[in-house]
């Protein structure tokens, strides 16, 4: 009996010392913010944030209500400068546990932003799994939009890109996944940009940071080549216009059934094989037309093409235009060739790259219909 | 007082003293010392350890019912072992301390950051105190519920920490030209597999006949999988150019993954620090108890529960000397070349004498 | 049967005696002031008030409503004066036992907020660990403004010193205290200064008060001098420059391990000696980079230059800008030679005496990063 107790005891005083008496502060005495903006104003650090308070709800229902949401700015020369006049503005120590979203302006972008990664990266309240954005429009302006669709405009964002992400037609990066590639050095990466479009927030593609610094973006009609390369599991619609009769369409469904990166190294020139097995499935016509055997063949060729074509125009965007290796090909390369991959210069190396990218897509169905069934009368 | 463990208790034990701080740092000093290729360090540390452990539990298994204390007097007389003594109760001692002391640095920094650190020390001294005082059979049970409990939360973080990592991060597995870096970086990985020696100090019983050897080789390299599960793991999500730059490794990376699939536990890192600071509460418990027996066998006037309460006080205040946490990781780093002495080379010794006299066949 | 009713009798009149008939008011028969400005105004004294009114929920929750404020404005050529007109606007006695701060405009506080502070001291109802306040702007628009964050400008300003006193950013002096330096003679003393930025109400700084009247302003920024002398746990956020890159800042907190304060008579002159011990740990490094042992003691070196010169130029300031000692090192100085301290003018002697600061820093961890890490590829 006495044993037991005393097992008992063993496991309580030890729960103890994780009880925190230290560290203990009640949820309404925080001010919990929800989306923090990050931005350059003439040479001082701009920190913009929308902040809910936690007010017990009126009724008898036990959810406490966040929907009183309220928005602060502070300025100063770094951001403990800027913190401290944040933490000035505010009512409550600000907890940063729960925010959903951080925003960099561009300005702030252009002039980098691994230096605040690293802050999250470090500041210990702050999750590590949060979504980085650039917005095209001062994050502030961002924040004092109305949001109609969502509690607020932290949380809209996160779920626009996170049910985008979802669906394969966005990429999600989290915090800690920049902060891998920045650590990777010579390698770049795309963060979701957004913007103000309608009095409206909506994504417009991605911001392509170079050095962590902004330095171009690709428009969202241009994505789908990142996401062939870079999505987990995309899946994309591709409207290929019949090869016989332009006004009918196809409308496919792709989804990535193999990716295969290979690289070579060969005259001293880097060589990066691409592989791509897609899965189509045929979504409807824009007009119910026979498909035959062949024509089916003729638009496995169409959507391969479409697909080579949206791959090769973004990664030549990357080799000319950003310069620098935005799909991460480096760690294939390492991966397979560590002893090269010391000695080369990676950027110069994946600005000259042979890329070369081959498609192979199967029609798999056509979603139940049967364009070839013959009328009886 | 009756102190046999069985077969099992004794494996756990094992457990109990190996997992502990060491898995924290673990993924960055290997990804550090042999990058990608770490996996293949750890499995050569593994061998290496597997032949200490059996000299070790050779020379327990001969000598039943013995401590380190005993056969080494009768092998190599009262003065040398005098001297063993002292270097093993040094040993555990700045063990003991300095694992608590760099454990509640790192709980300090990670989880409660206001909260002092002499009130952590405290703490854990209290609830030591109380566990080594039970001696070692309650030890070992407790060990051995922890255990369990430790294992089945690492498979479930680390299996989920899998899901959420890629690849390609853990290429490349082998680089030939890099083999004799995978041995040098070897001496490295030692120190997660401190704690073995601890076998000198637990007297095997009759009923732990040979099959205690087939028990602690097999939680020997159950314990190297384990850690080459946390390594690769971790690695695939962080990326091992990454990973180099965190003490805390392990926690780092499991704050870097959610999981929307379980929504309950979406967030691992509250399992993690519980089975963490229970797997560091065995490790200390077993090192300071390590201390306490063998002070004991030295004065042994004094009462167990006087002995242990001036061990633990007196690991208090020592835990309390180093102002800076690199002051403390740097007499942990001495301490893995310190461990090499008392896991390898007095072992060797003793066992190298057992064979040549032939005190094994007499035992017998 | 008289026993019994004798008992019941007392039972009965002691009762009675307990539930104070002649000062029992209900508590929804009293204006509540939350926040009470005082300001001048020509030669009228102003208060301005913030007052709740206490109104059953309409519902059965437990909790009585707060929301309603309304404020109040009154005139008078002296308390008394103002006070009474005060009381005729108001529905009911007006109860101070809740107020959470009394906030002085700056009209005011330059001509000596004293007698309000000792009619505080006295006053039955008023809590004597008050918050009190100066204000840039006129206490009446800082009532006025309508916050969003908190339930009232009262409860904002209060939690707002609160919080940052508790995480060691601002000092909380009530008016205990005040009258304690009040009664000291000889020395000045800071109070919180906030006003209006933004349409937010924000903290700037410290108001000097000598003789209790307003002499002058320390930024927000300046704080940090005079937080290292006089707070009782600083916790501050020290951002330090790379000595060999300037980009790259390295962003310790800062604990005081030791503060010392000794003080000297030599050559008719008083000697302030400030020994400062600190703990600095590393939060993060805007850009990651090796840190060697001798980098770390030149980083410490730096800190320990960058906190003197912060406690330095604050120190002189108050010699020669404020010519008080806002430090209340008199009591120092008079613990230690009480003889001397009776015969000198501790007022003129502190404006000649000699400081030196000495500041020694440790930095004790780097949040667990390891910078040095060498990189296997």
């Amino acid at each position: 009996m006495i044993r037991k107790c005393s097992k008992l005891l063993i496991i309580f005083i030890f729960s103890l010392t994780l009880t925190s008496c230290w560290d203990y502060e009640d949820i309404d005495k925080k001010s919990i913010a929800i989306s923090i903006g990050v931005d350059q104003v003439a040479d001082k650090v701009q920190f913009s944030s929308e902040i809910t308070k936690l007010i017990p709800s009126q009724g008898d229902t036990e959810k406490a209500q966040t929907a009183n949401v309220y928005n602060t700015v502070s300025y100063g020369k770094n951001f403990e400068d800027a913190r401290i006049h944040y933490d000035a503005i505010n009512p409550f120590p600000v907890f940063l546990g729960v925010t959903r979203v951080v925003i960099f302006g561009t300005d702030y972008a252009k002039k980098g932003i691994e230096s605040y990664f690293n802050r999250i990266g470090s500041i210990y309240d702050y999750r590590k799994t949060l979504l980085p954005v650039v917005s095209r429009e001062k994050p502030t302006e961002l924040f004092d939009i109305k949001v109609e669709k969502d509690i607020s405009v932290g949380f809209l964002i996160e779920n626009t890109i996170n049910s985008l992400a979802n669906s394969g037609k966005t990429l999600y990066p989290n915090v800690g996944e920049v902060l891998s590639n920045i650590a990777l050095d010579e390698v770049g990466y795309v963060m979701p940009y957004v913007g103000i479009e309608h009095g409206h927030i909506v994504y417009l593609g991605f911001a392509v940071m170079k050095d962590s610094k902004l330095v171009g973006v690709i428009d969202l009609v241009d994505t789908d080549g990142v996401l062939y390369l870079l999505a987990e599991k995309p899946i994309l619609v591709e409207a290929i216009p019949d090869p016989k009769k332009e006004e009918n369409v196809y409308s496919f469904r792709t989804a990535i059934k193999k990716r295969k990166i290979k690289t070579n190294y060969m005259n001293k020139k880097v060589v990066i094989n691409i592989d791509l097995d897609l899965n189509a499935a045929l979504r409807y016509q824009y007009y119910t037309q026979p498909v035959s055997d062949k024509k089916i063949k003729k638009l496995e060729e169409m959507i391969s093409e479409k697909v080579k074509e949206d791959m090769r125009n973004i990664i030549k965007r990357s080799q000319k235009e950003f310069q620098c290796d935005i799909f991460q090909f480096a760690k294939y390369f390492r991966a397979q060739y560590p002893n090269i991959y010391k000695k080369i210069k990676w950027e110069d190396a994946f600005k000259d790259a042979n890329v070369n990218v081959t498609v192979k897509t199967k029609i798999i169905n056509k979603n139940l219909a049967d364009p070839n069934a013959k009328k009886k009368y | 007082m009756n102190e046999s463990l069985t077969n099992r208790q004794i494996a756990f034990i094992i457990f109990g003293v190996l997992i502990g701080y060491g898995v924290m740092e673990l993924p960055k000093n290997v990804a550090e010392n042999a990058g990608t290729g770490g996996w293949l360090s750890l499995l050569i540390a593994t061998a290496i350890t597997i032949i200490f452990a059996y000299m070790i539990t050779y020379l327990s298994y001969v000598y039943k019912n013995k401590t380190i204390y005993e056969y080494s007097e009768r092998l190599t007389g009262k003065f040398i072992t005098h001297i063993f003594m002292i270097i093993y109760i040094f040993y555990y001692f700045l063990g003991f301390t300095m694992i608590t002391r760099v454990s509640c640095e790192t709980i300090k920094l990670t989880i409660l950051l206001k909260t002092p650190i002499w009130v952590l020390s405290l703490l854990f001294s209290f609830v030591i105190y109380y566990a080594v005082i039970k001696r070692l059979r309650v030890i070992a049970r407790v060990c051995e519920i922890y255990g369990i409990f430790i294992i089945i939360a690492a498979l479930l973080i680390h299996t989920s920490l899998f899901t959420q990592g890629k690849l390609i991060n853990l290429r490349p597995f082998f680089v030939l030209e890099d083999l004799p870096l995978y041995f040098k970086s070897t001496l490295n990985m030692i120190f997660p597999f401190l704690g073995i020696e601890i076998l000198t100090i637990i007297p095997f019983a009759k009923k732990n006949h040979k099959k205690v050897f087939k028990y602690i080789t097999l939680m020997i390299v159950c314990i190297s999988f384990f850690y080459i599960m946390i390594v690769e793991s971790c690695i695939s999500v962080m990326g091992v150019d990454e990973i180099v730059h965190y003490n805390d490794a392990l926690y780092a990376t499991i704050r870097r993954v959610d999981i929307p699939a379980f929504q309950v536990i979406r967030r691992l890192d509250g399992i993690f620090l519980i089975a963490w600071i229970m797997a560091i509460f065995c490790t200390i418990t077993i090192w300071c108890y390590g201390a306490i027996v063998l002070l004991s066998k030295l004065f042994k006037k004094i009462h167990f529960n006087l002995l242990a309460f001036i061990v633990v006080f007196m690991g208090y205040i020592v835990s309390q000397m180093p102002t800076t946490y690199d002051q403390v990781k740097k007499v942990l780093d001495y301490m893995s070349y310190y461990g090499l002495v008392v896991m390898g080379i007095i072992p060797t010794i003793l066992f190298f004498i057992t064979k040549v006299k032939k005190y094994d066949k007499k035992m017998q | 049967m008289i026993r019994k009713c004798s008992n019941l009798l007392i039972i009965f009149i002691a009762s009675l005696m307990l539930t104070s008939c002649w000062d029992y008011g209900d508590i929804d028969k009293k204006s509540m002031t939350i926040s009470i400005g005082i300001e001048q105004i020509g030669d009228k004294v102003q208060f301005s008030g913030e007052l709740a009114k206490l109104t059953p929920s309409k519902e059965g929750t437990e909790k009585a409503q707060t929301a309603q404020i309304y404020h109040t404005v009154s005139y008078g050529k002296n308390f008394e004066d103002a006070r009474i007109h005060n009381d005729v606007i108001n529905p009911f006695p007006v109860f101070l036992g809740v107020t959470r701060v009394v906030v002085f405009g700056t009209n005011y506080a330059k001509k000596g907020i004293e007698p309000y502070l000792n009619r505080i001291g006295s006053i039955y109802d008023y809590r004597k660990n008050l918050l009190s306040v100066v204000s840039r702007e006129k206490p009446k628009a800082l009532l006025n403004i309508k916050v969003e964050k908190d339930i009232s400008v009262g409860f904002l300003i209060e939690n707002m010193i609160n919080s940052l006193a508790n995480s060691g950013k601002t000092l909380y002096p009530n008016i205990g205290e005040l009258l304690s330096n009040i009664a000291l003679g000889k020395v000045g003393y800071v109070i919180p200064y906030v006003g209006i930025e933004h349409d937010h109400i924000a903290y700037l700084g410290f108001a000097v008060m000598k003789d209790s009247k307003l002499v002058g302003m320390i930024d927000l920024v300046d704080t940090d001098g005079v937080l290292y002398l006089l707070a009782e746990k600083p916790r501050l956020v020290e951002a330090i420059p790379d000595p060999e890159k300037e980009e790259n800042i390295y962003s310790f907190r800062t604990v005081i391990k030791k503060r010392k304060i000794k003080t000297n008579y030599i050559d008719k002159k008083v000697e302030i000696n400030i020994d400062l011990d600190l703990y600095a740990a590393l939060q993060y490094q805007y850009h990651v980079a090796p840190l060697s042992d001798k980098k770390i003691k030149k980083l410490e070196e730096r800190i320990s230059e960058k906190v003197k010169e912060d406690i330095g130029s604050i120190i002189k300031r108050a010699q020669k800008e404020f010519q008080c000692d806002i430090f209340q090192f008199a009591r120092y100085f008079r613990a230690q030679h009480p003889n001397i301290y009776k015969k000198i003018k501790w007022e003129e002697a502190f404006k000649d005496a000699a400081v030196n600061v000495t500041v020694q820093t440790k930095i004790i961890n780097k949040n667990l990063e390891d910078p040095n890490a060498k990189k296997k590829y």
